[in-house]
């Protein structure tokens, strides 16, 4: 149960069991309000719990970038159940096997960049939770809700050149990287579509963009799901 | 109306208690998420966590200052708002 926490978090639970004991003893004792009292209760009331508050605070938005975290809605388990399996061949799951996206990889690829990029993350996973609870997603079925729920906005090729820079000379030597280069930057053909570098998951836009593969495999599978195209040339 | 009068009619007990609980409960929202870290407790301990703990502090730290405001010597200190405990001297000497 406890096997992901972290040495920080263990410091955090400490603490907070430090503040909740003197917490307690306060109340059951009532001593009067002297100097050590005032003293104690300022360690247990406040520096130990601002302590724990920020801890926890760094701890979530730790735990937010992890692709268990994003597992943990079942909307997405047949997203991170393809990006976890290691005959896969889909683009996910290649860059999950890479060590700079690891575990990290739905953060990693699908976090905005630039300025408020974070923050602006973050709003939109905030924006997910909501759609789950509220939404209708907690009640679909997996394979409705792969069919039915798209991301928010095109993906940006910007994610993509966060790494592939397009600036070397075998990026610039293919014919399609050349006579797409406009469309590239201005994000009307995407890096992940059908035809080039995707699509990202064996089941990405199926049923409207792109054509439906046979199966969608249960995240309980053991086995790989095939690919449902070609990975990078 | 000064401010060391309004801090001395609140009640300094109940403020306390009330920070003792209010910390308690944001401790347990917080520690919950570093235990189970799935988007409704991390929520919680980012948002409820947070208040509960700002309530508690802000709680402790009115209750201090009543300390100190009704504290007997503190300059134009007043009288503090529990009521003195009862003499044990029979009341038929009258």
């Amino acid at each position: 149960m406890l096997s992901h926490v972290t040495p920080v978090g263990y410091l955090c639970l400490v603490a907070a069991l430090g503040s909740a004991a003197i917490v307690i003893w306060y109340l059951v004792k009532k001593p009067a309000l002297g100097v050590t009292t005032k003293l104690t209760l300022l360690f247990g009331v406040g520096v130990l719990p601002a302590t724990v508050a920020i801890a926890s605070t760094t701890l979530g938005m730790q735990e937010t970038t992890e692709r268990r975290f994003c597992g943990s809605c079942h909307v997405m388990q047949g997203h991170t159940w393809n990006a976890e399996q290691a005959a896969s061949d889909s683009l996910a799951a290649r860059h999950a096997r890479n060590p700079f996206f690891g575990a990290r990889n739905c953060y990693v690829c699908h976090a905005d960049y630039g300025m408020l990029g974070y923050p602006m993350t973050k709003l939109n996973g905030m924006k997910h939770v909501w759609h789950y609870y509220f939404g209708g997603y907690k009640d679909k079925p997996l394979d409705r809700a792969i069919d039915e729920i798209d991301l928010y906005k095109a993906y940006d090729n910007v994610n993509c050149r966060q790494c592939h820079s397009g600036t070397l000379t075998h990026f610039k030597s293919i014919s399609d990287h050349q006579s797409l280069e406009k469309e590239l930057s201005k994000n009307e053909v995407s890096c992940t579509s059908g035809g080039c570098h995707g699509f990202a998951h064996p089941f990405s836009k199926f049923g409207k963009k792109a054509p439906k593969p046979s199966t969608v495999k249960p995240p309980s599978a053991t086995s790989a799901a095939p690919p449902a195209s070609g990975g990078a040339p | 109306m000064s401010l060391r009068s309004v801090l001395a009619r609140l009640p300094q007990g109940l403020l306390l208690r009330t920070a003792c609980y209010t910390v308690l409960a944001a401790l347990a929202v917080m520690s919950y998420s570093i235990v189970v870290p799935k988007p409704l407790p991390v929520i919680a301990a980012m948002s409820i966590g947070h208040v509960l703990c700002v309530i508690g502090f802000v709680c402790f730290g009115l209750a201090v200052l009543i300390e100190m405001a009704t504290r007997p010597g503190a300059r134009g200190s007043l009288p503090p708002t529990s009521k003195p405990a009862p003499r044990s001297e029979p009341a038929s000497k009258a």
